[in-house]
């Protein structure tokens, strides 16, 4: 099925995590109809490394890393994550790996406790877990928030009297502190003011170095990921469209939606409207064949339709398991004329194998680019 | 679609004078731990078919200074000085009820929040046609007519289905849609649109600002854009004002605001965007310490605290908005970036820096 290679996958033995074939879905009432809210999805994570997850509200992201959580546990697939797979265990033993991997979630002030003090806040986890004695308890809340940038001064104070930016600092503090090799952050800077999401943003890179951690990092925002990210995902409903570092991704997406992404992104430049870079695409990236319509110039066109386009995304209830297609092509133009044809999902045939040999990154249906 | 726009706005102004003139606003809210100075003597003007984009830091001022051009904040407690002039006419001596005439006929808002701006209790069509019915003079069929049209004209598929679906069964984009054409119903001169895609992804959010560019054409409608990401309005306003503590730090068209920028705090906040074109792992320049506190601001300029660029003259005399090179360019800074003195300060400052950091 598109979008659900494994390709991208790198060795075995080597990675943090690793997830395979991950399926999530959700009933729809009781109509018995279901939400296939993430289908088939598969990555890995090397230690010390940020893998970036994009793509629109709705499109599966947090609902991915929630899954690696096993929160809830995933429908289908592999979770293994430092040598053990999660997806098979159950209750204690669950609990049990639970403090080494930490979330941020996005609303830094509605994720923290606004009755309990911050520095039982951050030392909830240790007290659960029984780690250490309570002076070294009291002394390693301290050196954490110490490291996040919180005034230990301001240690018994309660979250409502902290800013968004210093809210978002002490979840992070919350996370390392039972020492955690992986944490998965959940749009951690949507809610901030950019001034401030750019002090969280170097805070992570900073907390990364000094407590060597394993990041996944999801955003809507594609600046933002790449300047965190080692490699980036971009998914579209429930699937993974493109897997690529973040300079390869960024030069050259592959995949028409990633183009799409990029092309919405306001640039603080006045020169640069959106539809004004859809227009010169020539200076984006290489056209890859002599002779004919470059490929990057078809996509940069399609991307600013895309924009214009205000069909909104298609539904994902009455699953579509089994039929090869891309999720994306409902929304871009360039597919119209299979759309209209009588029976479109029929007469698609599955992209030719050349087509992955021409970029360094992999992505799932290439279709519309051969 | 055009014509309602201009019907209810005739009005005793000459062609020449500006939609909105603001001058020397200042809102000030009393709290029990002193007078807030949210917003600290406030002027600009704004021509019809224009976009003015504010941009700030949260609590910079943005969003009261709307409020309180529309007359909208709480009468108890707040203190409300200075001149608004709208249409030619002086609406800040109006009456609420006097303001009822102004409101969504002839200048609406949208709110940041899609999910919450909208009563979840009642149908998308009564919403949008509540301001209809009250302010022009149609029937019941017709309104919904209009409503149905104007579902059509911000893109939103189905119109007569969704005029009789409750906000909860729309997506996020689509609800703000809803938003803009509830704003829009009575074919305003004056759109507020106060961070009205901060809370949508950036696909939506190009969608969202696009639609609005639409509409600002086909209506001559002006816009007062507030959001706190320069990139949102760098392709969208015609003029681009700074705020920061209060007041206008930076006031210039786009163009000039971004190739000659002169306030240090317009440069720490367009440095501290991630860029796009930058590798990855760049580390991102920071304004460092928070916005001042409006109950007992700084001497001197508000922003010297925090600035790379001071020097003693900004700790104690305060800047006056001073006129910079281009037309319209207007500045709150003693030591202005891209000048000698600029530069001076600056090198000063990194070389004082230098040898604090050594002896450190």
């Amino acid at each position: 099925m598109a979008g659900s290679g494994t390709a991208h996958l790198r060795g075995d033995g080597d990675s943090l995590l690793r997830v395979e074939h991950l399926l999530v879905e959700f009933p729809v009432g009781r109509s018995g109809l279901k939400v296939n809210a993430v289908t088939d999805v598969s990555f890995d994570i090397l230690e010390g490394e940020t893998l970036g997850i994009v793509g629109e509200s709705g499109c599966g992201k947090s609902t991915t890393g929630r899954a690696v959580m096993q929160l809830p546990p995933p429908k289908g697939g592999r979770v293994v994550y430092d040598g053990v797979e999660l997806t098979s265990l159950k209750g204690e033993d669950l609990r049990a790996m639970r403090p080494r991997l930490q979330m941020i979630f996005q609303d830094p002030i509605s994720s923290l406790n606004p009755r309990r003090k911050v520095k039982d806040i951050v030392r909830e986890g240790l007290d659960i877990w029984n780690i250490g004695d309570k002076d070294s308890r009291d002394a390693k809340v301290l050196e954490v928030l110490e490291a996040v940038g919180i005034d230990p001064a301001n240690v018994e104070r309660r979250p409502h009297e902290f800013s968004g930016g210093q809210c978002q600092r002490i979840s992070i503090a919350r996370a390392v502190v039972t020492d955690p090799k992986l944490i998965i952050c959940d749009e951690p800077v949507s809610a901030l003011d950019v001034s401030v999401q750019a002090q969280i943003l170097n805070l992570l890179e900073d907390m990364k170095a000094r407590y060597g951690l394993t990041l996944v990092f999801i955003a809507h925002d594609l600046a933002v990921v790449k300047n965190v990210s080692d490699r980036v995902m971009v998914m579209y409903l429930g699937k993974v469209c493109e897997v690529a570092g973040p300079d390869t991704l960024y030069s050259q997406p592959a995949h028409p939606y990633s183009a799409a992404l990029l092309a919405a992104i306001p640039v603080p430049d006045p020169g640069s409207r959106p539809a004004a870079a859809a227009s010169a695409p020539a200076a984006r990236g290489p056209s890859r064949s002599a002779g004919r319509r470059s490929p990057s110039c078809a996509r940069w066109r399609q991307a600013s339709t895309w924009r214009a386009t205000s069909r909104s995304s298609p539904e994902r209830r009455s699953p579509s398991a089994g039929r090869p297609r891309c999720r994306s092509r409902r929304r871009s133009r360039r597919a119209r004329p299979r759309r209209q044809s009588p029976q479109p999902l029929r007469t698609w045939r599955p992209p030719s194998t050349d087509a992955k040999k021409s970029s360094t990154s992999s992505w799932a249906a290439s279709s519309t680019l051969t | 679609m055009t014509q309602p726009a201009s019907a209810p706005t005739v009005s005793t102004a000459g062609p020449s004078e500006p939609l909105l003139q603001v001058e020397d606003l200042r809102t000030h809210f009393e709290t029990p731990r002193g007078i807030v100075r949210a917003v600290d003597g406030v002027s600009f003007t704004l021509a019809r078919g224009k976009t003015l984009g504010v941009v700030g830091e949260s609590g910079s001022g943005k969003t009261v200074l709307s409020r309180s051009i529309m007359g909208l904040l709480p009468k108890r407690g707040t203190i409300r000085e200075g001149s608004v002039r709208f249409d030619g006419t002086e609406i800040t001596e109006l009456s609420p009820k006097e303001m009822r005439d102004f409101w969504g006929a002839r200048m609406s808002m949208i709110f940041q929040d899609p999910m919450t701006s909208l009563n979840p209790v009642m149908k998308i069509g009564k919403q949008i046609t509540e301001s209809i019915r009250q302010h022009l003079d149609v029937d019941k069929k017709y309104a919904n007519e209009l409503g149905e049209n104007l579902l059509r004209s911000v893109r939103i598929p189905e119109p007569e289905q969704r005029l009789k679906e409750y906000p909860h069964q729309l997506s996020g984009g689509m609800r703000q849609r809803v938003c803009i054409a509830v704003a829009l119903a009575c074919g305003p001169a004056l759109l507020f649109a106060d961070e009205p895609t901060t809370a949508l992804d950036v696909t939506v959010q190009a969608q969202v600002l696009d639609l609005m560019a639409t509409q600002q054409r086909e209506r001559f409608m002006a816009i007062v854009l507030i959001t706190h990401d320069l990139g949102v309005v760098a392709g969208r306003a015609d003029e681009i004002a700074v705020m920061y503590a209060g007041r206008i730090v930076e006031k210039a068209p786009t163009s000039v605001l971004f190739s000659d920028m002169k306030m240090p705090y317009t440069e720490a906040l367009l440095s501290s965007i991630p860029k796009i074109e930058h590798p990855s792992h760049t580390r991102l320049n920071t304004i460092p310490g928070r916005p001042p506190n409006l109950v007992t601001p700084p001497q001197g300029c508000k922003f010297a605290p925090r600035c790379t660029y001071v020097q003693p003259r900004c700790l104690e005399e305060d800047p006056p908005l001073m006129p910079g090179t281009q037309p319209g360019h207007e500045y709150r800074c003693w030591f202005p970036v891209g000048t000698p003195e600029g530069a001076e300060a600056l090198a000063r400052n990194r070389a004082d820096q230098a040898v604090t950091g050594g002896a450190a």
